[in-house]
């Protein structure tokens, strides 16, 4: 038995840690804040959701509070991998996300709700395979180009392979559909090519053609387009297509500078639909204001700008690329879901990382933070 | 990332501090609702207080398919109570429009008894299915001053632009009294200000509003009267207004034929609009105001006034008649072929003849005759308070100038002189002719509304008389004309004797419109009875009575009825009786009895032939 023990803690890598430092509190006590900030905001915006489906007022919160001990424990695990540990977990990690998106698809398995088979029913839990994929993803793609070194400025050895990789992948998701994680891994693939040395002309060529397969894509699908081109003026359809982003800019507008205080937002009592997910960034505009959204940026600031020191210092080319990955799919995934709601780009199924209520979301995102912590003990980040 | 950060920022700054205010307003509008409950509309009554319009309770069929268990079961049932199958097509249609959720779809309006106690006894089997109860205008005696009483209807995109006060569906007056009087009959909707949620859930009363009803409004209408003159007048179109010469009330208003303003309440059916749209006889159109008509031999007054005033024709002025005058190269008839001889004015009014005033308009040429006709309301808007009104012809030689260029030619003084070329007026103006005659010269401005009633029965706004204007005419030359009038339809010879009542001098003056053959010449038209319907003339009288203190004064027109006298008398003749039987005629004041009573009577030069007595033209 402690054989067994040994050999597990040996294989991620455990005792390579000589030199190792504590976890960086830049990194880990912003997401703390940004939980805690969720904590909050999905108690109060769940409250009468609860007592409406369950009859239990914090029926979501429990469940959330759950997640997080739960994402807790993963990303303390994670934060105390070594390199070749978190190497190791390439392989796993790529497996079982291609299984689950394929699992989806099984009968009993997939659960398919408003339309979009998205879900996997595992006896009590529901997970979401999209954002295990999406941090699976980080973890193949810096493992992939780090081998591939210099040979990534040729696009055949480095952008073309990575193209194989991602595209089924995508595919997968856009077959379910989930277009919101389709243009999520997309922005992570690019940035990522971008830091392994990709040529940047390859880049916007790629580029081009990843518009024009997104803009393919919007036509392809009526609700899309329409999601396209309400955000460009959502009040002509505010009873429509626009109804959800107008209640955001509404429950934003209501905040104003310092915010209605605490609990005191209306706009989440059935107003905003999905003010507990999706759109939790506007709630937290109503109730803190202009000050708290802020706050929310900057926090998610700390985090990218953190995270991109522990890659730029990093000399291990995987880690580095892991880092700069890791960090995107926090930061980037922010930005976007907050520009969503603030109607500066058309609308996704993205959750806002830490904040979100939504199980799979918040355990990937503290994972990705844990190996993030783990990255930012190594003795050559300084 | 910079850039886009500092793109975030701005744009956060503008939703939550710039546009602060204005979402702030918005989020309370999101959660405050007014269901609101339509006051009901304002009563209209009679003079004497006798109710013509009420509000009832009208049921509607609404769905809300979202309480619905079982959508399609539901549907089919209710199409099977209600016996129709596109409740589900007014339901895809609503949602197209952007039916917010748990929004109701209105299915059927105004439902009959029989179907509303269909959908009470299967409530249960209808869920989301409500009984919607909603005031709703109901004209107690159908189309009884159909036009005067106009109709309600929903309210129009272009009136919810121009009126903030009104909401979609609301009922607005469309037409007649109900347009001109909607601010009193409106009242204010009450209703109930609630906190909904998002999907339009209920979630708590914050406060009620009372509603308001709408005023009452009392009328000068007369309902028996009216009904009387409503059945003189059924199955003939045209038009019959009665005015008090004493006030310019509108005792009685006909226009026919009518429409059923009941039709229209909340909603016409198109199919329904059609008909009335492209109904022949324009059943909209209220003849009273709208139709204008050549005024025939009731002209004749005017000629006499004129003449008389003028000073180009006096009491013992004779011209004499052969059947007819040559002018200007062309013969113009008189209505009797034969002619009546030397003749008086006395005998030409009450005779109608026409070569008699051929001559009159000749000496007062057409200018002072146009003069003479405006200052008599002819020509002119009365100012009535209903939508539309017509103003008439009356030709001088400067409107035709203006109107054709041309200049005027004195032989269409001639068709002038008998109401016929040019002229057209409306039945209302000839009604005021009547009542200035009667009443010495003073045009009132028709009132048909004698006062809004507030809701504590006192009077909240009265409609004194208004006097429009004060012609002087001489006393002699009233008596002429009056004298005249009465031997109409009491003289022998007289043209109106059908009009005639048992101990009250009624005077009137039938006329002839004729409408085919050229304008401006007579073309004999003896064979009258033998013309298709829609070629004969139309048959004119106006009227007042007493002719020592006159109450009642009346103009009528028969389409197509061919003379006056024959025609028009007998629909005068029933209105006058009635009217005569609820306001019996007022004793003799002194100074009546002084001013037009004990005048010598006048010399009359009778004639030994007594032509057909309705046969004028």
């Amino acid at each position: 038995m402690r054989s067994a023990a040994t050999y597990l803690k040996s294989w991620f890598g455990r005792f390579e840690a000589v030199g190792y430092r504590r976890p960086d509190p830049w990194l880990w006590l912003p997401a703390a804040v940004l939980l805690l900030v969720g904590l909050l905001m999905v108690l109060n915006t769940t409250y009468f959701l609860g007592l409406e489906k369950t009859g239990d007022a914090f029926h979501f919160f429990k469940q959330h509070l759950a997640r997080i001990i739960a994402g807790a424990i993963v990303m303390v695990l994670l934060s105390q991998f070594s390199l070749t540990g978190l190497r190791r977990l390439v392989v796993p990690l790529t497996v079982i996300s291609i299984v689950m998106l394929l699992m989806v698809y099984v009968p009993g398995l997939g659960l398919v709700r408003g339309g979009a088979r998205r879900w996997l029913k595992l006896g009590p839990m529901v997970i979401e395979p999209s954002e295990f994929v999406k941090l699976a993803l980080v973890f193949l793609l810096a493992d992939f180009f780090s081998r591939r070194g210099e040979r990534m400025r040729f696009f055949s050895q480095g952008m073309l392979p990575a193209f194989f990789i991602v595209g089924p992948i995508a595919l997968l998701l856009l077959k379910q559909p989930d277009f919101g994680s389709t243009v999520m891994i997309s922005v992570i693939l690019f940035v990522m090519l971008y830091a392994a040395g990709a040529e940047l002309k390859h880049l916007g060529m790629a580029g081009a053609g990843a518009l024009c397969l997104l803009v393919f894509q919007a036509f392809a699908k009526s609700y899309r387009m329409r999601r396209m081109t309400t955000f460009l003026d959502p009040w002509v359809v505010a009873r429509g297509a626009g109804f959800q982003l107008v209640q955001s800019f509404i429950a934003l507008g209501a905040g104003g500078g310092w915010g209605v205080g605490l609990g005191a937002g209306r706009q989440k009592m059935f107003y905003l639909p999905q003010s507990h997910t999706d759109f939790i960034f506007a709630v937290v505009g109503e109730e803190f204001g202009i000050a708290g959204a802020v706050t929310v940026i900057a926090l998610f600031c700390v985090i990218l700008f953190r995270g991109m020191r522990i890659a730029h210092e990093e000399p291990d080319a995987f880690a580095s690329l892991l880092a700069v990955g890791l960090t995107s799919l926090l930061s980037l995934q922010a930005l976007i879901n907050m520009a969503v709601v603030i109607g500066m780009i058309p609308t996704k199924g993205l959750p806002l990382p830490f904040l979100s209520y939504g199980g799979t979301a918040i355990v990937m995102a503290m994972g990705a933070l844990g190996a993030l912590l783990a990255l930012g003990r190594r003795p050559a980040v300084r | 990332m910079v850039t886009v950060l500092a793109l975030v920022s701005v744009r956060l700054y503008y939703l939550q501090v710039m546009q602060h205010q204005e979402m702030t307003e918005l989020a309370d509008r999101n959660r405050i609702r007014l269901l609101r409950v339509p006051a009901p509309r304002g009563l209209v009554f009679d003079r004497r207080h006798r109710p013509l319009v009420d509000t009832q309770p009208t049921f509607d069929a609404e769905i809300v398919p979202e309480d619905s268990t079982n959508l399609s079961e539901t549907i089919e049932r209710l199409e099977s109570y209600l016996g129709e199958d596109h409740v589900a097509d007014k339901i895809a249609d609503a949602d197209e429009e952007g039916r917010p959720p748990y929004e109701p779809v209105l299915v059927e309006e105004r439902l009959d008894w029989p179907k509303v106690v269909a959908l009470e006894a299967h409530q249960l089997d209808l869920p989301g299915v409500s009984l919607e109860i909603t005031p709703g205008r109901h004209y107690l005696y159908g189309k009884l001053a159909a036009h005067l009483l106009g109709y309600v209807g929903e309210v129009s995109r272009e009136d919810l632009i121009k009126q903030t006060a009104y909401h979609m569906g609301d009922e607005i007056g469309k037409f007649g009294l109900e347009r001109g009087w909607e601010p009193f009959l409106r009242g204010q909707a009450g209703g109930e200000e609630v906190e909904v949620d998002a999907v339009g859930r209920r979630l708590r009363v914050l406060k009620e509003i009372p509603d308001t009803p709408g005023e009452s409004v009392v009328l000068t209408i007369d309902l028996d009267l009216q009904q009387a003159a409503e059945q003189a007048m059924e199955g003939k179109n045209g038009a019959l207004v009665a005015l008090d010469p004493n006030n310019g009330d509108v005792l009685a208003m006909v226009s026919h034929p009518a429409f059923d303003p009941d039709v229209f309440g909340a909603g016409v059916k198109s199919a329904d609009w059609r008909t009335l749209m492209s109904d022949p006889n324009h059943p909209l159109q209220n003849r009273v105001i709208q139709g204008t008509y050549p005024p025939g031999s009731t002209f004749k007054i005017v000629d006499s006034i004129a003449g008389l005033q003028e000073g180009s024709l006096t009491e013992d002025t004779a011209y004499s008649c052969a059947g007819g005058i040559w002018f200007g190269g062309r013969e113009y008839h008189c209505w009797r072929k034969q002619g009546h001889g030397t003749i008086g004015l006395h005998n030409a009014i009450v005779r109608s003849c026409d070569v008699y005033f051929y001559d009159v308009g000749q000496h007062l040429g057409i200018d002072k005759l146009a003069h003479w006709a405006n200052l008599l309301g002819l020509g002119l808007k009365t100012g009535i308070a209903l939508d539309n009104e017509k103003s008439g012809v009356i030709p001088s030689s400067a409107w035709k100038q203006k109107r054709y260029h041309e200049r005027w030619y004195p032989a269409e003084t001639l068709s002038v002189s008998i109401g016929q070329g040019y002229v057209a007026v409306t039945p209302l103006q000839l009604a005021q002719l009547a009542e200035m005659v009667a009443n010495g010269g003073t045009r009132y401005q028709p009132q048909f509304v004698k006062e809004v009633e507030s809701l504590d029965g006192g009077v909240a706004k009265a409609y004194p008389p208004v006097v429009e204007q004060h012609v002087d005419i001489s006393p002699e030359t009233l008596q002429i004309v009056r004298d005249a009038m009465a031997d109409v339809v009491n003289g022998p010879g007289g043209t109106a004797h059908k009009a005639a009542l048992p101990g009250i001098t009624v005077c009137a003056k039938t006329g002839t419109a004729q409408i085919v053959g050229n304008k401006g010449s007579l073309v004999a038209g003896e064979d009258e009875d033998k013309m298709p319907e829609k070629y004969r003339d139309h048959a004119w009288l106006i009227a007042f009575a007493p002719k020592e203190h006159p109450q009642i004064a009346i103009a009528c027109l028969v389409e197509h009825g061919g003379h006056g006298g024959a025609a028009a008398a007998p629909v005068v003749h029933d209105v006058m009786q009635r009217f005569f039987q609820l306001y019996p005629p007022a004793p003799q004041t002194p100074e009546l009895t002084e001013d037009r009573a004990n005048r010598p009577a006048i010399a009359r030069v009778l004639e030994d032939d007594t032509a057909d007595e309705t046969a004028e033209r």
